[in-house]
């Protein structure tokens, strides 16, 4: 059975952080989560889809990118599930800043990795997710998108804007 | 003692012949690193009211202190003096080699003062310098300069040459050594004329490559800037990237699909065909060969072919500036008329973005009857843009008024409203209608309107570090004084700017820190970058360019973008230039005292 984990205030909504749910797609999987959790209807779909500002990973890939929520899963299959930023938060897509390198940074500021794509820093959560890559005529920019909440967002969402400073020329 | 430095710069009197030898103050190397940096401080010393073309003026060549070295991009090489086109301080860069050879031959900087009553060329070999005659030279080619040279000093030798334009103080003359790179803005190779200093030859091996003074930290560094700049989702990454691929040119069909392309002069801001002079068609159509320079894994110079009457003409690079201004601006997009003027530009040794301007100058000029001699041209006209080149070169006919500028001729002639020039110098391939950052960036360029200075359209075009909407003003002001501090930095590492397409303070802190051997910070070379930037600024002030100084053409102001893309726009640059002056911190143009001694220019100064 297809196991969920969830983030955030998902947590404080069903008081778990993870779930094992029944289902092949991972619209059938939210549908049973909702079932279960009527609370997170609001909070995941918007009509009959995915609300535009939660992010839903199959190991470790948006499922937008993939088959949306058509996307089938295997039985050992793991879903993480992240709500949006609340108010207050800070949130960026930076460009040419590569996931990888946002995680060394993290680690070296003292962060505790909590997932695929989250980390914990001292009064700040901090989440990161591969968006569509920019396309601009012949190029292709890798797009990260980062947001931070939590008492300490803003002085962490400053240290990682100024670490993921670019230019060019 | 820091690493990463010879610790060695010569100071050369060409009008004696003297040469002496100093090591350079660390607390200079700490403050402004090296490469423009410590030319700047340097062309301060000099003071700024020297004449440009005088024997008083100060030529620095200068390397970094990752020059030399592993460090990916590090193959740049800094000119810096005061410019005789703008009459500010002025640095340009050129890639290829000659910066990492010169590290090897035991030098950090050549300080060049004086001018040889007869031509000559210098031999940096040894940590020795030597002065040579050079008449032989004189007239020569820069292509037949470094060939020549390299012949008589072998296979290890570097050369940078000045051609006919530097000869003839052409006020847009510049430098190009033997792999075509050229230090190309500014005027440099106006004041080696002046001096008559027609080349210099380099010769090192890399058994002379500086070691990191933190070898385990260097190899951290070294990994995670590798790391990044092959990543293969990147820009830059070798052989996949959009920059490693195409060069600089792969902007060009972009720039004009968004209306931020100048053409016709920046009478309009697209032009039809603009396919045929781009990085993608000139990849399936002209390459030869991917050439690279010293550690640099992207190699985006583009070895190509063009074909004109029947001769085939090799030749580096079909860069985006040089198409830009030798095609779409002077009004047409004939791939190989516009590869064979980059190839002449090149040959005859002056920067392709003044050269184009001064082309489409005289060509506005021509159409609306403000210059009438018999040798104008008209848009379009490829074959007299050639000959113009030559006319300019040798400044004969109206080619001796073009070689002072196109900004001293548009004034001579009476229309000073057609030279598209901030400070006396062109602008290059953005149009700031349809690219609201470079007008900020433009405006407040410490050297003349320039796209290196602070490149916003990395934010604006492909959303580096954060995309911005390039038609929107709000927060180009901010963006511009990050950009300016950052590549102030860079420059005197000194690194490409591609580099920074992939790298950000948290690598160039670790770099340098491993070579230096003490902990740097991101926010230490941030600091260094805003340092030299208002060094620069306090130079530019000193030598007359004081408040007001900040402008741009009217044309970007007051006459609406035509193309699709930025339909409608221009410049709002009196609300950039408010949000600018607040970031850095200035008065309308001008460093207050408080901010001199903040950075520790100004006790600096004092203390010297």
């Amino acid at each position: 059975m297809p196991k969920v984990n969830l983030y955030a205030t998902f947590r404080d909504l069903t008081g778990k952080s993870q779930l094992e749910l029944p289902g092949a797609t991972v619209g059938e999987v939210l549908e049973n989560l909702v079932r279960a959790y009527p609370a997170l209807k609001e909070e995941l779909f918007e009509g009959e889809g995915l609300a535009e500002r939660v992010s839903v990973f199959l190991e470790g890939r948006d499922v937008r990118y993939l088959q949306g929520l058509s996307t089938p899963l295997s039985p050992g299959a793991t879903l993480d599930l992240f709500p949006p930023v609340a108010g207050g938060g800070f949130e960026r897509t930076f460009g040419a800043f590569p996931p990888w390198l946002l995680e060394r940074y993290l680690e070296e500021w003292g962060g505790r990795r909590e997932g695929e794509g989250v980390y914990r820093l001292p009064g700040a959560v901090v989440r990161f997710r591969e968006v569509e890559p920019l396309k601009v005529g012949s190029l292709s920019i890798p797009q990260l998108r980062v947001e931070v909440e939590g008492e300490e967002a803003e002085r962490w969402f400053e240290r990682i804007a100024f670490a993921a400073s670019r230019g060019g020329g | 003692m820091l690493g990463g430095y010879a610790h060695r710069i010569a100071r050369i009197n060409l009008s004696t012949g003297q040469v002496e030898y100093f090591a350079p103050d660390p607390k200079d190397l700490e403050m402004y690193v090296g490469g423009r940096g410590l030319g700047v401080k340097y062309v301060f010393e000099n003071g700024p009211q020297v004449d440009p073309l005088g024997p008083e003026n100060l030529l620095c060549i200068m390397n970094g202190p990752l020059s030399g070295t592993r460090a990916k991009m590090s193959g740049r090489l800094a000119v810096v003096t005061k410019s005789p086109l703008t009459g500010t301080v002025t640095d340009s860069h050129m890639g290829g080699w000659t910066a990492a050879k010169l590290k090897w031959a035991g030098f950090d900087g050549l300080l060049i003062k004086g001018a040889a009553e007869r031509p000559v060329y210098l031999l940096v070999k040894d940590g020795e310098v030597s002065i040579h005659d050079a008449s032989d030279l004189w007239g020569k080619t820069t292509h037949e300069t470094c060939r020549i040279l390299r012949e008589r000093h072998g296979k290890d030798a570097d050369v940078m040459a000045i051609g006919p334009a530097g000869e003839n103080l052409v006020r847009f003359a510049n430098w190009i050594n033997n792999d075509e790179r050229a230090a190309g803005r500014g005027g440099t190779g106006a004041v080696a004329g002046s001096k008559k200093l027609k080349a210099i030859v380099v010769v090192g091996t890399h058994d002379k490559m500086p070691q990191p003074k933190d070898p385990e930290l260097w190899k951290e560094a070294d990994r995670l800037a590798s790391a990044t700049i092959n990543d293969p989702k990147n820009v830059t990454a070798p052989k996949k990237g959009g920059l490693s691929l195409y060069g600089t040119n792969v902007l060009m069909n972009i720039t004009n699909v968004m209306g931020a392309l100048p053409t016709f002069n920046a009478q309009h801001t697209c032009i039809e065909g603009a396919e045929k002079i781009s990085g993608e068609y000139i990849r399936e159509h002209r390459l030869i060969k991917d050439n690279t320079c010293h550690a640099c894994p992207v190699a985006c110079k583009k070895m190509v072919e063009v074909h004109i009457n029947g001769k085939t003409i090799r030749f580096e690079s079909y860069e985006y500036e040089s198409a830009w201004a030798l095609g779409a601006h002077s009004g047409h997009t004939d791939t190989d008329w516009t590869g064979y003027a980059i190839y002449l530009c090149n040959a005859y040794g002056m920067d392709t973005i003044e050269a184009g301007n001064a082309i489409a100058v005289l060509m506005e000029a021509t159409e609306k009857g403000y210059y009438q001699g018999e040798d104008g041209i008209r848009f379009g006209d490829k074959e007299g843009e050639i000959r113009i080149l030559e006319a300019i070169a040798y400044r004969k006919g109206v080619g001796d008024m073009l070689a002072e500028g196109p900004a001293r001729f548009a004034k001579a002639i009476g229309h000073p409203e057609i030279a598209l020039e901030v400070k006396g110098q062109s602008i290059p391939a953005y149009d700031p209608r349809g690219l609201k950052g470079m007008g900020i960036a433009y405006a407040t360029s410490n050297r003349g309107a320039c796209h290196l200075r602070a490149y916003t359209p990395a934010s604006e075009i492909l959303g580096v570090p954060y995309k911005t909407d390039p038609l929107a003003w709000e927060g180009k002001g901010k963006l511009t004084k990050l950009f300016q501090d950052l590549s102030a930095f860079t420059d005197s590492l000194d690194l490409c700017k591609f580099s920074q397409f992939a790298e950000g303070p948290e690598e160039y802190a670790k770099q340098l820190a491993a070579y230096w051997g003490r902990p740097v910070t991101p926010e230490e070379i941030l600091r260094i970058g805003e340092r030299i930037y208002n060094l620069e600024r306090y130079y530019n002030n000193l030598a007359g360019w004081g408040e007001g100084s900040d402008y741009l053409p009217e044309r970007f102001l007051k006459e609406p973008s035509d193309c699709a893309g930025s339909k409608g726009q221009v410049t709002e640059l009196d609300r950039m230039l408010e949000e600018y002056y607040r970031e850095r911190g200035w008065e309308r143009g001008v460093v207050p005292p408080a901010k001199l001694q903040e950075l520790g220019i100004l006790s600096q100064a004092a203390d010297d």
